[in-house]
């Protein structure tokens, strides 16, 4: 398990993969203030993008890997427009 | 190539042409007999599928895939067959086919070649495949309706509501910036991921897909409807939908998406699109250049084709000549156009396509056309397609009723007379020209060989004749030629003889390919662990040696892995690795084949074979003392031999190694065991290359001739008769410091006659070796060794086992041979 849980702080070593998702959702559930810490994340499988951008937790440290962050942050820091938009599409 | 693509393409063939068979019966079938026809169509069609999985071929599987759907709705009667199905059906295969051609002539290193040109057609027959079956269902289920339908009528409405304002999404600084680099040469792309809701469920990673990519100038990561509750939230469905646009051109990325062709929309950006929606700003009611491109909605390959379509037109209006029918010919580009703008999304009556043609038919000449057509704003012109063969798969092939949800790309080319497609579609005509592998029942590779066998025998009549003309007639000029002759006719017969023995021939690993499974499974039982080698499985030997060899190494193998091989603990302390080794290879070595089965286990005990045997009552007390330790290894070969302290359901069911010898007797095999105590067993089996021709010495006893084979033959002598003594009633002689045990053929085959001997009063010896044991067979002349056909003997000529059949001589008598180790 890549998920180390300190206090109301999770932190994510290098990578979270499809099954590890359902956990995530389960901690970031119980702790709805948690915080992440994604500073040793090398990659984390779309199904956990999908709980982190429909959680929207606040990240504590984005990842040291430059790529990883800027995806991370394109998804989970956004104005609200691009979201009504895709109301339609649905 | 692999084997196993190798077979893949052969039996691929062999299935599309059962599956075309299958369709066209279908057509004529009446109603109750197309049930059973259904399923196994469907069983054809699945099976294939399931087959091209196997490689990197994700164009073919998705074309069958449908294929497979579409049939299943078929055979459960959601769907009727009609022959517009079957028509699609039939292009789905030629397909099919075209790829497996392809492939054929690609491969050199075992994996298939990369078929991504063909994604857009995989894509296309696929959803014309799907449509068929939409079409059909009135009240399309969620559950059943397949992906790819579902997430065309996705990105139709997402189109809708979004391609409208896209571009002015953009942030100022993006466009700036897409602009810029368009302006520098860069080809961008926009991309536009939808993964469909099971994609987690089949392995897939979307998001790992997009990393791969370069760093994208511009993302957006959203979800296709609102995020519910975290406590509702379904981790495992998804709804993401990614929007991108990177720096690379669309061959990359389709080849990038080749797996999910039908969620992605690739759009290549040029700087007019950019341009255009900057001056919406300025000048909003301009007619032409409307905020977003109308087309913007198309799928890559519709505006691919629609590309395709104007550069005909244009090719069209720029051709010199001025014949009497240039009016209609105007005309008929006119109406290409107007459809082309009607499937771009604009209305042809406001374009002045309508002056433009009026103009050009008052003129006579295209010009005014030409004109229109370079002040309209086209969909970019994408680079050229590489390859010939790739044009020809991407424009559509107007011909076949496009009755789906890609209807855009058959409005596009209406006027077949003026943009004729390359067609595709039928390839029953050059189908056969390149059939490389034939499959032939084994009854006439049998023939051929009985006919070969026939050959050989006339072809040695002629050293017959040849003697004949000189003793007889006293032409000795003639002899001569004849025998030139005969040496023509035997070097050719020879090869053909070669030629047909290779038809036959099997590589053995296709008794090999069922060990690595067999010795898993074993050791797992057994709690051993055990490292498979296998060597040379290419080595070829005749089908049915390498037939007759399979239940027999089987045997070994279990018996390697009963008896031999230790557990982990016990090799731990006896200073071995944990892990066992077990090592089947294949070598040829002259015309045999040599197979050897090693171990590295606990080897077999001369002195516990001993005791057992002696304890079994197979060895008198006096065989106890004599034998030395590789004579008494040798009898685990002893029929009712079995080692093993508890009997297990592996090995040691009292079938012993007496039968896996007989079985390699039967194909005039041997087999040879040696071992070492703590070190191994090592059991070499040596086999015939083919069992076809036997080499036999014909022998005279009471004046009948006889065949011995051979491969049992050790020596012939002459031995005088006053060495030949009597030994406990045998006649015995000694040869060369050895007692050899002596019998006469005509006791043997109790023919009422003394054995003759020569002038100085010496017998005739044949010396046959059996198991390692001599024995001479007294007869009364040796003769010459030749070449035959051994036919095996019918009827009930077939229970005499001392002889292993006949066989015809080149002056039409019929020989007996001899099988000696049954006789004796």
């Amino acid at each position: 398990m890549p998920i180390e849980v300190s206090d109301n702080q999770l932190v994510v070593r290098e990578l979270l993969s499809v099954e590890d998702a359902e956990s995530l959702l389960d901690w970031l559930i119980q702790h709805p203030r948690g915080r992440l810490d994604l500073t040793d994340c090398t990659h984390l499988h779309a199904a956990n993008l999908q709980v982190l951008m429909a959680a929207r937790p606040k990240i504590a440290a984005w990842p040291s890997r430059d790529a990883l962050a800027d995806w991370l942050r394109a998804a989970l820091i956004q104005e609200d427009t691009t979201h009504v938009q895709d109301d339609s599409g649905g | 190539m692999s084997a196993l693509l190798n077979q893949f393409l052969t039996e691929g063939r062999d299935f599309l042409e059962a599956i075309g068979a299958k369709l066209l019966e279908l057509e004529r079938a009446s109603e109750p007999e197309q049930g059973p026809l259904m399923v196994e169509l469907f069983r054809l069609v699945h099976t294939l599928k399931g087959n091209s999985g196997l490689f990197d071929i994700p164009e073919m599987t998705r074309v069958l895939h449908a294929a497979e759907d579409l049939m299943d709705a078929v055979r459960d009667g959601r769907v009727e067959f009609s022959r517009d199905l079957a028509d699609h059906l039939l292009e789905a295969m030629d397909f099919v086919s075209l790829l497996i051609d392809e492939i054929a002539e690609a491969s050199g290193d075992g994996q298939p070649p990369s078929t991504s040109g063909h994604a857009r057609e995989a894509v296309r027959l696929g959803e014309a495949l799907r449509g068929l079956m939409a079409e059909s269902i009135q009240t399309p289920d969620a559950g059943d309706q397949p992906d790819a339908a579902s997430a065309s009528n996705g990105a139709d409405s997402g189109s809708a509501s979004e391609t409208g304002g896209w571009l002015d999404d953009l942030p100022e600084s993006v466009r700036d910036d897409l602009q810029n680099l368009l302006a520098s040469g860069e080809s961008l792309c926009r991309l536009l991921y939808r993964p469909e809701e099971e994609c987690f469920f089949k392995g897939e990673d979307p998001f790992f897909q997009l990393t791969q990519l370069p760093e994208p100038i511009w993302r957006r990561v959203g979800a296709r409807e609102d995020w519910p509750r975290l406590a509702e939230l379904d981790a495992y469905r998804c709804v993401l939908e990614f929007e991108l646009i990177l720096s690379t051109d669309v061959e990359t990325l389709i080849e990038h998406f080749r797996y999910v062709p039908d969620q992605v929309e690739i759009q290549p950006l040029s700087a007019s699109m950019l341009d255009t929606s900057v001056s919406t700003a300025t000048e909003p009611d301009s007619d032409e250049s409307e905020p977003p491109p109308p087309w913007a909605g198309l799928s890559p390959e519709a505006l691919e084709s629609i590309r395709l379509a104007l550069e005909a037109q244009r090719e069209i209006l720029t051709l010199g000549d001025s014949p009497a029918w240039l009016g209609g010919r105007l005309r008929a580009v006119g109406s290409t156009l107007a459809a082309i703008l009607t499937s771009l999304g604009r209305d042809p009556a406001t374009s002045g396509l309508g002056t433009a043609l009026e103009a050009a038919l008052a003129t006579d000449s295209g010009t005014y056309l030409v004109r229109w057509l370079d002040h309209q704003t086209w969909p970019e012109a994408k680079p050229a397609a590489p390859e010939p063969v790739r044009a020809a798969i991407v424009t559509p092939a107007p011909s076949h009723p496009t009755t789906t949800a890609s209807a855009p790309t058959a409005a596009s080319t209406p006027d077949e007379a003026v943009n004729e497609p390359v067609k595709f579609g039928r390839r029953a005509e050059d189908q056969l020209a390149n059939l490389r592998t034939l499959k032939v029942d084994q009854a006439k590779i049998d023939r051929l060989m009985n006919l070969i066998g026939e050959m050989v025998v006339a072809k040695n009549a002629l050293p017959y004749l040849a003697a004949r003309a000189e003793d007889l007639y006293g032409v000795r000029e003639l002899s001569r030629e004849i025998k030139t002759q005969y040496g023509v006719i035997n070097r050719i017969a020879e090869e053909m003889q070669d030629a047909i023995m290779q038809v036959r021939m099997l590589p053995v690993s296709f008794v090999f390919q069922r060990f690595p499974r067999l010795v898993r499974d074993i050791a797992h039982k057994l709690g051993k662990e055990v490292r498979l080698i296998m060597e040379g499985e290419s080595t070829e030997a005749d089908k049915n040696i390498i037939e007759s060899l399979a239940d027999p190494l089987i045997h070994i193998v279990r018996n390697s892995l009963d008896h031999g091989l230790e557990s982990p603990a016990e090799r731990r302390a006896a200073g071995k690795p944990p892990e066992g080794r077990l090592t089947i290879s294949a070598r040829q070595e002259s015309d045999r084949v040599l197979i050897e089965i090693s171990d590295d286990g606990r080897g077999i005990d001369p002195d516990v074979i001993r005791r057992k045997a002696y304890e079994k009552g197979i060895i008198d007390e006096a065989a106890l003392e004599r034998l030395n330790d590789q004579e008494a290894v040798n009898l685990v070969f002893a029929a009712g031999f079995s080692t093993a302290e508890q009997i297990s359901d592996l090995s040691g069911r009292g079938v012993g190694m007496d039968v896996v010898r007989n079985a390699i007797a039967r194909v005039h095999g041997s087999i040879d065991l040696r071992s070492r105590v703590g070190e191994g067993t090592r059991l070499r089996l040596s086999l015939p290359l083919s069992m076809a021709v036997t080499n036999v010495m014909i022998i005279e006893s009471a004046g009948q001739r006889f065949g011995v084979p051979m491969d049992a033959v050790a020596e012939t002598v002459r031995v005088a008769r006053r060495d030949i003594r009597v030994i406990k009633k045998r006649l015995t002689t000694v040869l060369r410091g050895r007692l050899v045990p002596l019998v006469a053929l005509n006791d043997l085959l109790a023919l009422d006659a003394p054995q003759l001997a020569n002038d100085d009063d010496e017998l005739a010896v044949l010396v046959v070796r059996i198991e390692k044991e001599y024995l001479g067979i007294i007869v009364d002349d040796c003769r010459e060794t030749i070449d035959i056909i051994l036919k095996p003997l019918a009827g009930f000529l077939g229970d005499l086992t001392g002889y292993s059949g006949s066989a015809l001589l080149g002056d039409g008598s019929v020989l007996l041979i001899l099988n000696p180790r049954e006789l004796l």
